[in-house]
C-alpha cells in the first residue's frame, strides 16, 4: 500500500514539478535578460538631456481617474498628489461608490478652487464593480481628452508621473501626438502594432516595514516589475494593463470601454490585443502605494484575482490563440499567463507529493532522487531569486532582501486559496463579487526619488535613444552582485536538465 | 447668469458661471438626501447636480438655494450636461428665462418661510456660519 502511494506521489511530484519548471524557466530566463539589458549606461546619461522632448507643439488634455469605494483613510492625499502634476492640461475625475466619510472629503469646496478641474461622480451602487465606476468616470470625461490615466486610491503619483507617460507614448508612437521629430523613430514605430498603454511600475513601497507580510508583497512586486515585465516587454510579448499607474488612449477606451469583471484591467487587456493594439511597459514611471498587511487581507485580494484572471481566460482563451492580430510571442505570453494563478498551487503540490515519495522511498525506474530534489531546488528558488534581482535592480537589496524569504512563506500559504479561487473562475458561469482591499493610509517608509539602477537601453528602441536616459542617483554598479545573480539563475535554470543528463549517462 | 438653478424632473442642476463660485454642498443639509451616498450626484467646479432627488429635498433646497441668491432658470438638460462636461459656459443659453426671481432672506414673507420640517433640517452649524442673520421681518399690517 505504501508503496503504491509512494510511486503515485512520486508521478504527481513529477508532473507537478515539470508544469512549475516551464514557468521557472521563464523566471530564470527574465533574470537573464533583465540582468542582461538594464544598468548598463554610464552614470551622468541624465534625464535632463532628454527635456528637448517636452518641447511638443501641444499637450494632450490628460484626464485622471481615480475610482474610490470607501476610501476615507487615502482620497485626500491622491486627489492632492494629482492636483499637484506638473501637467499643465489636466482634468482630475474621482468616480465614487463609497458609503463612509470619503462623500463629506469630496465635497470640500477647496478641490475648486484652483485648475485643474477636479469633478465628482457619486453612484449609489457599485454595479460593475471598478469597470462600472470607470465607465462613469469615462462618460463625463471632457470629450477633448486625449489620454486617461487611472491611480488607485492608495497611490501617491509623483509630480511628473503624467508627463512622464506622455514622453512614453511619443517614444512608443511619435504620430499620435502630431510630431514631427525624430523621423527615424516614426518610420520604426509605423512597423509596429499601435500602442494603446502604457504601464507603469505599481510601487509597493509605503508600508513595506510594517510587517513580514508587507516585506513579502514588496519583494514579490519588485520581481514582477523590474525583471518579469521588463524581459516582457524586450521580448515583444503580452503585458498586462494592471489596474492602476497606467495610460490609456482615450479614443481606443471610448471604442472598447470598461468591462464588468472583476478583474476589468486583465479583461481589457486581452481586448486590446484581440483589436491589433498593444501594451507597452516602463518601470521608470513608478507611483508608490501601499500593501495589504494581513494573510487574511492578503488572500481576498488574491483570491478574487485569481477567480476574475481565470474566468477572462476561459472566455477568451480560443479567441486570443485564434486572433491573427496577435504576434506568436503574444500568444506564448498568453498561455503563460493563462494559468498564472495555478502555478503555485503545483509549487505547493509539487513540493507535498515529493516529499511524499520520498519517506516512501518510491520512484518511476526512470527516476533517481537525484532529479527530484534538483528540480525541487530549482521551482522552489525561482521567484526569490526573481525578487532579489528586482531589489538588486531598484537598489533596495541591502534594505530588503527579507522580503523574499517572506515570499516564499507567502506562496505557500496562499497556494490553497488561490488555486480554490482560480478553479471557480475556470468553471463557474458568472464571477463572484468584488472583494474590496482595504486602504489604511498606513506610510512607514517615504518614497523620495527614483532610484533604480540606469535602465533605459531596452525601453528606446534597442539604443536608439539612450541620450534620453534617467538620472542615476547611485554609486556605479556594483558588477560582482550582477555576476552572481545572472551565474545563480543560470545554474539554476540548467540544474534540473543537467541533473536528468547525468543520470541517463550513468545509467 | 451668475448663479442658477433648473429642475429637470427629478434632478436639480445647481451652477455657477462667470467666475461664480458654486454653493459648497456641506451647507445642504444630509439629511435632505441630495448630495448623500444614497443618491446618485456629481459635482464640478461649476455644475452640482443630484439626480432622483427626494420630493421634499428638492423643496428645502429650493428654499436655500433662494436664500443663497440663486435664480430658478429653465435650461435644456443636454446643455447642462454639456455644461458639466466641459466647463465651457457659451454652451449655456444666453439669456436662459428666469422661472422665478431669487428671493433674498431677509424679504421673505411668513408664507415663503421654511416649514417648521426644512427649519429643522436647515439648523445646522455650517448653516448658520454661512447664512447673514436675517433682518427682523416688518410686522403683518
Amino acid at each position: 500500500m505504501g508503496s503504491t502511494i509512494g510511486l503515485l506521489a512520486s508521478f504527481a511530484a513529477l508532473i507537478c514539478g515539470l508544469l512549475f519548471f516551464v514557468c521557472a524557466v521563464k523566471y530564470y530566463a527574465s533574470i537573464l535578460i533583465a540582468l542582461a539589458t538594464l544598468g548598463k549606461e554610464k552614470q551622468g546619461d541624465s534625464e535632463e538631456k532628454g527635456e528637448g522632448m517636452d518641447d511638443w507643439r501641444d499637450t494632450p488634455l490628460v484626464s485622471i481617474h481615480l475610482p474610490f469605494y470607501n476610501e476615507a483613510n487615502v482620497a485626500r492625499r491622491v486627489i492632492q498628489a494629482c492636483l499637484a502634476q506638473d501637467y499643465p492640461n489636466l482634468e482630475v475625475l474621482v468616480a465614487d461608490d463609497s458609503r463612509d466619510d470619503t462623500i463629506e472629503i469630496l465635497k470640500d469646496p477647496g478641490w475648486r478652487r484652483r485648475p485643474p478641474v477636479v469633478k465628482f461622480i457619486h453612484r449609489r451602487d457599485r454595479s460593475g464593480f471598478k469597470g462600472g465606476a470607470l465607465s462613469e468616470a469615462l462618460r463625463f470625461m471632457d470629450p477633448r481628452a486625449e489620454f486617461v490615466v487611472v491611480f488607485d486610491a492608495d497611490f501617491i503619483p509623483p509630480p511628473d508621473t503624467v508627463r512622464k507617460f506622455i514622453r512614453k507614448f511619443r517614444e512608443e508612437d511619435p504620430t499620435l501626438l502630431g510630431t514631427d521629430f525624430l523621423p527615424d523613430l516614426q518610420q520604426v514605430a509605423s512597423l509596429r502594432k499601435p500602442v494603446a498603454a502604457v504601464q507603469g511600475y505599481q510601487l509597493h513601497y509605503l508600508n513595506k516595514s510594517e510587517n513580514w507580510v508587507t516585506r513579502g508583497i514588496r519583494a514579490e512586486f519588485s520581481g514582477s516589475y523590474m525583471v518579469e515585465r521588463v524581459a516582457e516587454e524586450r521580448l515583444g510579448a503580452m503585458k498586462m494593463i494592471s489596474g492602476s499607474v497606467f495610460m490609456l488612449r482615450a479614443d481606443v477606451l471610448r471604442e472598447l470601454k470598461w468591462g464588468k469583471s472583476i478583474t476589468e484591467d486583465w479583461e481589457l487587456t486581452i481586448r486590446l490585443y484581440r483589436e491589433g493594439y498593444r501594451v507597452s511597459y516602463t518601470p521608470l514611471i513608478q507611483a508608490p502605494a501601499e500593501m495589504p498587511t494581513t494573510i487574511r487581507a492578503l488572500a481576498k485580494q488574491r483570491m478574487r484575482w485569481a477567480e476574475g484572471h481565470t474566468h477572462a481566460v476561459r472566455r477568451h482563451f480560443l479567441g486570443v490563440l485564434g486572433s491573427a492580430k496577435l504576434t506568436a510571442a503574444e500568444k506564448l505570453e498568453f498561455l503563460y499567463f493563462a494559468p498564472y494563478y495555478l502555478q503555485s498551487v503545483m509549487l505547493l503540490a509539487g513540493t507535498a507529493f515529493w516529499l511524499l515519495a520520498e519517506v516512501n522511498h518510491r520512484y518511476p525506474w526512470f527516476w533517481q532522487p537525484a532529479f527530484g530534489w534538483s528540480l525541487l531546488l530549482s521551482n522552489l528558488l525561482a521567484t526569490p531569486l526573481m525578487c532579489l534581482a528586482g531589489l538588486w535592480l531598484e537598489g533596495d537589496l541591502r534594505s530588503d532582501y527579507q522580503g523574499a524569504f517572506s515570499l516564499v512563506a507567502l506562496t505557500y500559504i496562499l497556494a490553497p486559496f488561490q488555486g480554490y479561487a482560480a478553479l471557480r473562475g475556470l468553471l463557474e458561469r458568472e464571477e463572484g463579487g468584488w472583494v474590496r482591499t482595504l486602504k489604511t493610509g498606513s506610510v512607514t517608509d517615504m518614497f523620495l526619488s527614483l532610484r533604480l539602477r540606469g535602465l533605459l537601453r531596452w525601453l528606446t528602441l534597442g539604443g536608439r535613444l539612450s541620450r534620453f536616459s534617467p538620472v542615476f542617483d547611485l554609486p556605479a554598479i556594483n558588477l560582482p552582485v550582477r555576476a552572481l545573480l545572472a551565474a545563480t539563475s543560470l545554474i539554476l535554470l540548467m540544474l534540473p536538465p543537467a541533473t536528468a543528463l547525468a543520470l541517463v549517462i550513468h545509467a | 447668469m451668475t448663479r442658477c438653478y433648473t429642475i429637470n424632473e427629478k434632478s436639480v442642476y445647481i451652477y455657477a458661471t462667470a467666475g461664480d463660485s458654486l454653493i459648497d454642498l456641506h451647507a445642504i443639509p444630509a439629511g435632505i438626501g441630495l448630495f448623500s451616498a444614497e443618491v446618485p450626484w456629481r459635482l464640478s467646479p461649476w455644475v452640482a447636480v443630484s439626480e432622483e432627488a427626494p420630493e421634499e429635498g428638492l423643496r428645502v433646497v429650493e428654499m436655500l438655494l433662494k436664500a443663497e441668491g440663486y435664480r430658478k432658470v429653465e435650461a435644456d438638460r443636454v446643455a447642462l450636461e454639456d455644461y458639466f462636461v466641459r466647463g465651457d459656459e457659451r454652451v449655456l443659453p444666453v439669456q436662459a428665462p428666469v422661472i422665478e426671481e431669487s428671493v433674498p432672506l431677509h424679504q421673505w414673507t411668513l408664507d415663503d418661510r421654511p416649514s417648521a420640517q426644512a427649519r429643522q433640517t436647515l439648523r445646522r452649524p455650517s448653516r448658520r456660519r454661512r447664512v447673514p442673520k436675517p433682518t427682523p421681518l416688518p410686522r403683518a399690517s
